[in-house]
């Protein structure tokens, strides 16, 4: 029993994947867009693991395990960034943080 | 794959089962292939733990 084929580990990377994106893009909340980004990166896992299977080389599970600890990294600097501007009464709203000004 | 290899060939290619995946063979892999991959993400993850104790600290005022 072999399992599925490629086409279908890629064919759920890629619906993972659009369903952050359309997150990044449309919710309002930072901290939703965290979410979704965090979503767009398991996507890409999901397709390096699926790649590095089909391929036979455990290549693609290296890549896929130093992307998990770099969206790691990334969502501690996000969450200090949110934790931040909450403390400062900054409001929470992708669509009014649009200067650089604090 | 993204050629990044520990400045030349410290190993042989991992030739694989299906059964690759655990812990030793990530772990040699990581230790002799992938090197520089292993060393840059534990310094990314080192000034991203930095970052987050300093963002997340009360300011003194």
């Amino acid at each position: 029993m072999r399992g599925p084929d490629i086409t279908w580990y890629l064919a759920v990377a890629g619906v993972l994947f659009a369903t952050g994106a359309l997150g990044v893009l449309i919710r309002r909340s930072p901290l939703i867009v965290l979410l979704s980004l965090e979503i767009m990166l398991n996507g890409g896992n999901l397709a390096l693991i699926a790649a590095s299977r089909h391929y036979g080389r455990g290549d693609g599970q290296i890549f896929a395990l130093s992307v998990m600890a770099v969206a790691a990294s990334e969502v501690v600097v996000g969450l200090g960034l949110i934790v931040a501007m909450a403390r400062r009464r900054v409001a929470l709203d992708v669509d009014k943080l649009s200067t650089l000004r604090g | 794959m993204i050629g990044i290899k520990a400045g030349g060939r410290l190993s042989d290619e991992a030739d694989i089962t299906g059964a690759f995946g655990g812990p030793a063979d990530v772990g040699r892999l990581f230790l002799t292939d992938h090197l520089l991959a292993f060393e840059i993400t534990s310094i990314v993850l080192l000034v991203a733990a930095v970052g987050g104790v300093i963002l997340g600290s009360h300011s003194r005022r």
